[in-house]
């Protein structure tokens, strides 16, 4: 390749750099940062939730990215406090949405094939194990899918309740406006949801 | 003796480092999706409205159209049209008028003993 061929593609590759760091800075300053900064606080939890609910990767991708896209589309304007709960709502809906979608799918796969050939089945939660404890991590991985099958025998609002106010964090006045009833139904769930573990991981006391 | 902040304590931990186990790869989709959803543009307020009342007036149109249509019950029956040639729709065919006039014959017929019965 000749020299001053060489310096132009340099110079092509070097304007596409500034120009997209230009494009990141209007979008810093176009977009609230705390916006950002709580959906990238949000976000790893918003997929393991996704994860052990729909037991698949890329549909956990899916199901956060929506949640994010329909979060920064309509409510951003809203006050920094009414995030969370909205998030959680949105991917609660999203989740239960994908859920019941595959639950069609799989009926009628099975009623045009007459059998259900499993391509639809949850697959076990697996952790991956890059790290220098392998025994430790092992234990985890085990409780973790003990705790992801207990969860998954649960009625979806048990496992709502427990997955937000328990795992995630949230207090009672922001699960019961993500999963859109009182505080004191999600207590209730709440509660059926501990008794039932208790017993489904007896292991753990 | 109470297990369940033993459950609750569990259970958090757990979730916590689990997502601290995040491999690089998602780590980077999810940045990605992130970015994505940032530089979206926001969805106007009369869009948001519109399309609820969209999704509504296609249901109350969907309603509409496949609602089953009955007769009202105190409705007169309809009346006998004569068709083209004069001809009225309860007249039964051919065959049905042979029947009836040999009605008679296949009474008498039938109660004859048949031929076996005879024989014995």
């Amino acid at each position: 390749m000749p020299e001053s061929q060489r310096d132009e593609e340099e110079n092509r590759v070097n304007s596409t750099a500034a120009a997209l760091a230009t494009a990141e800075q209007v979008r810093e300053s176009t977009h609230a940062p705390s916006l950002n900064a709580f959906l990238a606080g949000v976000e790893r939890a918003a997929f393991r939730t996704a994860q052990m609910a729909l037991g698949d990767r890329e549909d956990a991708l899916d199901a956060v990215q929506d949640a994010m896209l329909r979060l920064a589309r309509s409510y951003a304007k809203r006050p920094a406090e009414e995030w969370t709960p909205l998030f959680w709502s949105i991917l609660r809906r999203r989740i239960t949405d994908l859920q019941r979608r595959r639950k069609v799918r799989s009926i009628m796969v099975g009623w045009l094939h007459g059998r259900d050939d499993g391509e639809d089945s949850l697959p076990e939660w697996d952790p991956p194990d890059d790290g220098p404890d392998p025994l430790g991590r092992l234990t985890d991985r085990q409780s973790m899918q003990a705790l992801t099958a207990a969860l998954d025998k649960l009625p979806r609002r048990q496992r709502e309740a427990f997955t937000l106010r328990v795992m995630n964090d949230l207090d009672g006045a922001a699960t019961a406006k993500a999963m859109g009833c009182s505080e004191g139904s999600v207590k209730t769930h709440l509660s059926r949801a501990m008794h039932t573990l208790r017993q489904e991981l007896e292991d753990w006391r | 003796m109470n297990d369940t902040p033993n459950i609750e304590n569990r259970a958090h931990t757990l979730f916590r480092a689990s997502c601290d186990d995040i491999d690089d790869a998602t780590l980077a989709r999810l940045r990605r999706a992130r970015v994505a959803a940032l530089e979206s543009p926001p969805t106007p307020l009369a869009r948001r409205m519109l399309m609820p009342a969209g999704a509504l007036a296609a249901a109350v149109l969907a309603l509409v159209v496949a609602w089953p249509r009955h007769p009202a019950p105190n409705a007169p029956p309809a009346p006998v049209v004569a068709t083209a040639n004069g001809a009225d729709n309860a007249v039964p065919d051919d065959d049905d008028v042979d029947l009836y006039n040999d009605l008679d014959f296949y009474t008498w017929l039938a109660s004859q003993p048949s031929v076996a019965s005879r024989r014995n």
